[in-house]
């Protein structure tokens, strides 16, 4: 019995194995398991992968999942060219490194933008809120931003000077979001180029070909309402932003807390919902009145706002623009004086790993 | 200079690394990296790890990330045992299997697990719903049955008859809610004697070892408002 592969060419790792089983003339039986129909949830495929996914293979007796597992098992098995997973002992730690970070970084964004922009308004015929939208799609810029800076730079390829499995896993994910219609790749001229490259190394025929299916993803008719039933439960998941929207903020001031306006916590709260756009009931307050605080070398009333939040945008620009709203509401608040404008910070410490972005707003006086 | 790893035993894939070194006696340096005081936060680790994150390698100008690319690593440079990554073609596929799996799934599980019951309200402040708090042990439920019945079986280890860098990351894994009071072993007596093999196999004291901070990570004493303000955003991000 030849090898197969149970392969559904929406999903991008069944391109990405599908590219490279055919651009190295692997014999293999194609298998479709169309996740559109919840094929993958029947029993008969159920035998093959109880774990109820595509990519699967089986080679003979021999039962294999995870589209990671099944590329290295054909690299070894069928002896392709080194620099798919190169023998070096760097190179290939670079390629294991990427291939790890991609199941909870890139894999994760590309399906959500995919499936939240037009899986779940086309297919399903389910609406997914704005901000959910707008925060992932900020989420797949951060994921991009780090392909091109951790791993990408100023190579040819993701791991070295030749293409590898990484950049297949890399290229089929990102055209997720392609297909989604949105411009991944515009703005971008180094993925642009880099993408130029796996598609010339891969041959433009094959990769046009592996993607055919996923680029009319958009002309799918709505799902009747059985299917709808069966694919919910697994896709629910998706509908979450990732991650989540929980702006921070923190008022420390030195006025008594008899000084500090009954209630500001609740209206602080209302107020950053309003200025951030972020639901209110994922916003944290804390106000701390009556601290010691010396503000430019002076002791006279003050005070000091710190917001953090993950997806806020935080140009200056944008900082500057949240900033002047926030004084604009704690001058009336808490009847401020505007005898000195108030410098906004937009710090952004944290880089790209914690995802904090902070807008430290600088103290400013009461005047009184 | 010397092979470093930067460490921080709180963390679950740290503590793979560091029973993966010790017990196969690859000559290193400890980095450690106090997550909870926020050290992978600061501008010096940033030079080792821009992405602020442990564990990370760093073997002379070369450094690696992600736990498993730095477990094959160690495997391939020092020419460990061939059963921690064996040779042999579907062996080695089946560790590779269970190391792909298990980001999304076990790993996710057993750092919620840990976070929503213990960190979360305990060193954080931050109360937990219990409805929340059901939900995550629910999804730890289904990671051990799957872990069980898909991976484990009736071998003696997750992949095979010998434990190999599977058995490591999963154990290491599953103490981050023992860590928490979750009582992960009990009434599953199959995953409870395969942890006693896997531990024979690592050496109980070396085991006990790499294990003693995160069975204290419920004593945590609060963390202070400037550590927290520090922390939140990176804890939220990671148990997403």
């Amino acid at each position: 019995m030849p090898l197969e592969l149970f392969l559904d060419l929406y999903s991008p790792p069944c391109r990405a194995i599908y590219i490279f089983a055919r651009k190295n003339g692997i014999p293999f039986e194609f298998r479709p398991v169309e996740l559109g129909r919840a094929e993958h949830l029947k029993p008969e495929f159920l035998k093959v992968n109880p774990l109820g996914k595509v990519p699967a293979l089986r080679d003979g007796d021999f039962l294999l999942a995870e589209s990671v597992a099944i590329l290295l098992y054909l690299s070894r098995k069928y002896e392709v060219p080194d620099h798919w997973y190169p023998q070096d002992l760097q190179a290939r730690a670079r390629v294991d490194e990427y291939l790890a970070w991609q199941h909870t970084a890139l894999r994760s964004s590309c399906t959500r933008a995919m499936w939240q922009k037009m899986m779940f308004p086309v297919f399903l015929g389910e609406q997914v809120p704005p901000e959910t939208l707008a925060s992932t799609l900020t989420e797949l810029d951060r994921c991009l931003e780090l392909l091109e800076d951790k791993f990408l730079k100023d190579k040819d390829f993701l791991a070295g000077p030749h293409i590898s499995v990484a950049d297949l896993m890399a290229i089929t994910e990102l055209m997720h979001p392609v297909s989604a219609g949105c411009q991944v790749f515009n703005s971008r001229p180094k993925l642009a180029a880099w993408r130029q490259r796996v598609e010339a190394a891969v041959g433009k025929e094959l990769f046009q070909e592996a993607h055919a299916v996923v680029m009319k993803a958009k002309d799918l008719p709505p799902a009747d309402s059985a299917i709808k039933e069966k694919l919910k439960p697994s896709v629910q998941v998706l509908l979450h932003s990732f991650p989540p929207d929980m702006p921070f903020v923190e008022l420390d001031t030195n006025l008594p807390a008899g000084r500090v306006p009954a209630g500001l916590e609740k209206r602080l709260c209302a107020a950053t919902a309003t200025i951030l756009s972020k639901p209110e009931d994922r916003v944290n307050v804390t106000v701390r009145p009556g601290l010691a605080m010396a503000v430019n070398g002076s002791t006279d009333p003050c005070a000091q706002l710190i917001i953090s939040s993950i997806g806020v945008v935080g140009t200056a620009e944008e900082n500057r623009g949240h900033s002047a709203r926030f004084f604009e509401f704690l001058t009336k608040e808490m009847g401020l004086g505007q005898d000195r404008p108030p410098r906004s910070q937009g710090r952004l410490p944290g880089g790209s790993g914690s995802g904090g972005k902070n807008i430290g707003l600088d103290a400013w006086r009461p005047g009184f | 200079m010397a092979l470093e790893l930067y460490l921080d035993l709180l963390s679950q894939p740290c503590r793979a690394i560091y029973i993966f070194a010790k017990k196969n006696r690859i000559p290193f340096e400890l980095r450690t990296v106090e997550l909870l005081k926020g050290q992978h936060l600061s501008d010096a680790f940033a030079q080792v790890n821009p992405l602020k994150k442990v564990p990370a390698l760093k073997d002379g100008d070369f450094t690696l990330t992600e736990s498993v690319a730095i477990l094959l690593y160690l495997t391939r440079k020092y020419k460990v045992p061939d059963h921690w990554y064996p040779q042999d073609l579907q062996a080695c596929a089946r560790v590779d299997e269970y190391l792909a799996w298990q980001h999304t799934a076990l790993r996710r599980s057993c750092l919620r697990a840990l976070w929503h019951k213990v960190m979360l309200p305990v060193f954080l402040g931050e109360p937990v719903s219990p409805e929340m708090l059901a939900t995550t042990l629910a999804e730890l439920d289904v990671s051990l049955e799957l872990l069980e019945g898909k991976f484990l079986q009736n071998k003696a280890f997750l992949t095979g008859p010998q434990v190999s860098l599977a058995d490591l990351v999963a154990i290491t894994e599953l103490m981050h809610p023992v860590g928490a009071g979750c009582r992960v072993f009990e009434g599953r007596p199959k995953l409870a004697a395969w942890r006693q093999r896997v531990e024979a196999a690592v050496g109980e004291a070396l085991f006990r070892e790499a294990h003693e901070v995160i069975l204290k990570a419920k004593d945590s004493p609060p963390a202070d408002p400037t550590i927290k303000q520090k922390l939140m955003p990176g804890v939220l991000a990671m148990i997403q």
